[in-house]
This record gives structure tokens, sequence and C-alpha cells, in this order.
């Protein structure tokens, strides 16, 4: 009995020789996570102002995107005190609003700092959900510089 | 006699932790659970939320409401484990009916320590462990206008923000010097302090309630201090610590000594009986030291690495935790890792704001981190040191970045990078 299979996973993979620091990624998540989906709304009007879950770093000439991996043994999930953060059966890590009481357990064990803080009054845990199922992910797609590819994809 | 392959006794984190690993695993045996709690398994951290928003029981679920459905998993609810027959492996329930098992798993918890002081018993001296006692005090809370908390820990300080929360004026007693003592350091305690202090809240330390006193119909009504100071309460809010609840174990010789005595693959003493969470000894895996860790991560790890290796999984084997608390007091947060009380020969590093209340510190050990504390916006990207601490990174090469508080991934040398991409981070199996 299998529960999740890592085959069906596709992870989001990062190029940091190729990255330009553009932050078209973290541009393009926004504006996905977005109520509006309207790049101006999105970034002037919208409150609380949507968060990009992917963080591009940089130290130098070097930088890359930071988004969750989906580890393959997910310290948030294993950690989460109340459930809110679980695997799908796709093996997507994702959060349950509802049940999050922003206890930042998550935060303090994932290795990549990939989880982040909602802001406002009962903040929750707030990370990469790929896009919910779209094909191509929004950093993937705009990312002019294929700094960001699927797994499986890097040929292409 | 209905007979499991594998049956948990105990019903939160370990025993989900151990049932999860064991399907993981592949095996398709029988699972069962026994709890003494009639609940479907639910968050402990979030019984607060019975008394302040009224929460149906429900939506405080750990795992969905097909959970046992799912993992084929018979529960056995609301009747106690009172005995085990380790040579005919069974166990008897409070009901007088007996269970068969293949692998038994002790996650039994830890219950509050009782404190032997006149008046524990009266009426209006709750707990706040579980469900059950958070409701009892819910039922209680039109009765209370003043409560005495014993104990500031996590347990302590969460009750005493819950009933704030409700318009109940809040008295703190703390035998330590500071609250919160074993969960942050003197910095982080004091930031907390001030702001229950702020909340109305009042916070003696280094006091002890000698006594609680009784009115006419039995009720708590009031309580005396070690220095003689009285007060009037309506209800005595214990949280003086927790205990193993190790009583099953050692009634047939499992060996005990602060917890039930583990290997690195949970198993006890005695074969095919494995141990994990609050009742279960941890190994620290910065002192090399057996203790209690009775944190719920911890927990659900140890009833994970029982599972895979009661699944019968080769080469199980638990490498140890570190101490992690996590949480947010009136919404201020707080995170604290691993060792917060350094001794000779560890280095810091220290980042403060008293505006914000930012809070940045990390504890070295001939620069391997080895602990943190942080808190307000400082939390962010706490993992990333934590992570640090558990594989023992020196990080002697980029010390002066790991000061600052931008730190990211960007700051770490490429090889840890490329091992921590593609997502095959160990959490050590």
């Amino acid at each position: 009995m299998s529960f999740w299979s890592s085959s069906a996973m596709r992870r989001i993979l990062v190029k940091e020789d190729v990255c330009i620091g553009c932050r078209l990624c973290e541009v393009y998540c926004i504006l996905q996570h977005s109520q509006t989906r309207d790049i101006l709304k999105a970034f002037m009007r919208e409150k609380p102002k949507p968060m990009a879950r992917i963080i591009v770093e940089e130290e130098g000439s070097l930088s890359f995107g930071t988004q969750c991996v989906n580890c393959d043994e997910p310290a948030c999930v294993y950690a989460c005190l109340t459930g809110a953060m679980q695997r799908s059966q796709d093996g997507l890590i994702q959060v349950d609003e509802e049940r999050c009481i922003g206890c930042w357990t998550c935060v303090a064990v994932c290795p990549h700092g990939a989880i982040q803080r909602s802001k406002g009054r009962s903040p929750t845990a707030v990370k990469c959900d790929m896009c919910f199922g779209a094909d191509v992910p929004a950093c993937v797609a705009n990312c002019p510089n294929e700094a960001l590819v699927l797994e499986g994809d890097e040929a292409a | 006699m209905k007979r499991f392959d594998y049956l948990m006794i105990g019903n939160s984190a370990a025993a989900i932790g151990a049932v999860e690993a064991v399907r993981e695993a592949g095996a398709d045996g029988s699972i069962g659970i026994v709890s003494n709690e009639p609940y479907h398994v639910y968050s402990r951290p979030r019984i607060s939320e019975r008394i302040t928003r009224h929460a149906p029981v429900k939506s405080l679920s750990y795992r969905p409401p097909d959970f046992y459905r799912k993992h084929a998993v018979t529960p056995i609810l609301g009747v106690a484990a009172v005995e085990i027959a380790l040579k005919q492996k069974t166990v008897r329930l409070e009901n007088g009916r007996e269970l068969g098992y293949g692998k038994l798993l002790l996650a039994t918890g830890a219950r509050p320590t009782h404190l032997p002081i006149p008046g524990i018993d009266l009426d209006g001296v709750h707990y706040f462990t579980t469900l059950h006692q958070a409701d009892g005090l819910a039922r209680d809370l039109a009765n209370i206008r003043h409560a005495v908390v014993i104990g500031a820990g996590p347990i302590g300080i969460q009750a005493a923000e819950t009933l704030t929360r409700t318009g109940v004026k809040v008295t703190v007693v703390e035998a330590l010097d500071r609250i919160l003592a074993l969960a942050v350091d003197e910095h982080a305690s004091s930031l907390v302090r001030k702001l229950f202090q702020k909340h109305g809240v009042s916070i003696l330390t280094s006091s002890r309630v000698q006594e609680i006193h009784g009115s006419a119909a039995g009720r708590a009504c009031g309580v005396t201090l070690v220095d003689g100071t009285r007060m009037d309460c309506e209800a005595v809010i214990v949280a003086a610590g927790v205990s193993p609840r190790t009583d099953l174990a050692e009634s047939v010789g499992i060996r005990v000594k602060a917890g039930i005595v583990v290997d690195s693959s949970m198993q006890t003493s005695e074969p095919d009986v494995y141990a994990a969470g609050d009742v279960a000894e941890t190994l620290d895996l910065l002192t090399g030291q057996k203790r209690l860790m009775p944190i719920w991560p911890n927990a659900y790890m140890q009833g994970r690495t029982a599972g895979l290796a009661m699944a019968r999984l080769r080469g199980v084997s638990y490498p140890g935790s570190i101490s992690i608390n996590a949480t947010h007091f009136f919404e201020f947060p707080v995170i604290s890792a691993g060792c917060i009380d350094p001794s000779d020969g560890c280095t810091e590093l220290v980042d403060l704001n008293k505006r914000t209340g930012y809070y940045r510190r990390i504890v070295l050990k001939q620069n391997v981190p080895v602990g943190i504390v942080m808190a307000g916006d400082a939390v962010d990207r706490a993992g990333l040191v934590v992570d640090l601490i558990k594989n023992k990174v020196d990080a002697s090469a980029f010390l002066d970045k790991l000061a600052r508080p931008d730190f990211n991934n960007a700051h770490l040398p490429p090889e840890l990078r490329e091992t921590k991409r593609g997502g095959k981070t160990h959490e050590g199996h």
C-alpha cells in the first residue's frame, strides 16, 4: 500500500548558474496567487498583498530562486502540530489554512527556509503549491533564462 | 479474541506516526489503536480553541475523518488498556476485553505531574493537556474571575493566554526565576513576560503555591504562596510539568528509567514491544544522552521510526532529536531549538531590536551551530540554521554571513546547497 508516488511528483529544478536575479518568478508567483490576476491591481491594490511562494536569494553575483522542493521525507509534515501540513496523493505538500495555527514549527524545521508566514491577524504558513495542478507553474513558465525548469524537462 | 499484527496503545502523534510509517513501508497487516480518550485523533496543541471559540471537536482533528478507514485501522476508543501479558502477547482492556498482538507500540504519552499540596483535589482545580480537561475548564469558565496558573512552562503559559483571551484575570506562579525557563533563553523569556504583563497577566517567579484553599462547598477559593501571600481565586490550573505514563510497561518489567528505555529502532527491553512519544526516552542528538523530550514533533518522529521498525524494515535507526519549541504568544512568534544554555567554549551571534522585539541568537560550539533562539521577525528562515544544527555543519567558512539577519541559502557553500536540493533531505532513517 503506497500513499503517494515519488515518481508522480514533479519538482522544480533550480539552475543557479543561469539565474540573472530578475525576480520575474516572484512577480508571476504573486500574480498567480492574487485574487484579481491583474498585475497592477495585485501589486497596488489588493490587501493583504499576495505573497510570492518563491524567494530569490542573492549574494554578490550569485542568485537563484528558492521554494518548497516537496522533500521525500518532509520535516514540516512530520513536525506539524495540527496536521495542517499534509502530503497529497500526488506528492505535493499543502497547507490546510483552516487547521494551521501559525505555531511556526514548520518554519523551524524546513531545511530550505521555504515556508513563510502570512501577514494579518491569524497568520498561517504559506508555501509553493506548484500552482495547483497547472501543467507548468507560473515561475517556470515565465523565467526568461530557463533557470527554473520542471524535473524531466531539463533538456527542453 | 481479536488479534492485530500491529497494536498501538495511544492515539496521538506517536501512534499516528507509527500507523503512517507501517503503511508507507508497504506492510498490510491489521492495525488496532486503543485509547482511553474517546475522540478521533485530535491536535493537543489546539485544545485551547475549545475555550476561546467553542471550536467543534471535529475541527481539531489531527488527521482527516477517513484516516482510520484509509489506513485500515480499527480504532478502539474510550477504553483504557490495563494490562499486558508478554508471553501470551495480549493486552487486556478495562472492560475485560482481550486483544492479541504481533507487535505492540506503547504510545501512552505523559500526564500532568502530580503536585503534592493540600487542596489539589478540590473542585475548580484544572489541568490543561487533554481535550476532556479543556472542556472541563470551558464548562467552569462562568464561575471564574481570577485563576491561578501553577507553572510557567509552555502548557501553563498557553493556559494563561487562553484564559486571558476569555476575560479571566490570571496570575501565573512559577518556581524557577523566569518563565519558559526550559524552552527559551533569558532574553526571550523576558520579552514574553513583558508581553503577558501588557495583557494584564500577573507573573510571580521564584515562588510556589503552598496550599489551595477550599470553600465550604469544596471548591478552590484561594491559594497561599510559600512566602505567606494569600490570594483569592475561583480556579487553579496545574501545569507543573508532565510525567511519562510508564505504569503499563513497568508492571510487566519493561525497562524504565526517566521514561521507557528504547534502542535506536524504538524497541523496548522486550522484543516485539516498542515505545515512542512522551512516554519514551529520547536520544538527544547534541549531547548523546538519553532524556525525556515531551514535544509533539519528537513524538511523531519516534512513532514513525517505531512504525518502520515494526514493519520489519531493516536498518531503521533514529539518530536522535533536538528539542524544538515554536509558538506564538499573543501573535508574537518565538522559536528555539537545540542548546540554549551554552556551556564553556561556546560562542554566540546575537542581534536584537528593542523596539520591535526582533531577537536572533545563534549559539555555536567550535563554529558548529548548536542552538538558536529567535523572536519576532527573526523567526523567518529559522529552519536553515536548525538544519545546520541537525547536520552538525561547521560554519567557519560563512560565519560572518550566518550573523546577518538576511542569512539565506545563497550564503551557504555550493556543495551544501547541492545536497539540499532535490528533496533528498534526510530525516534520519
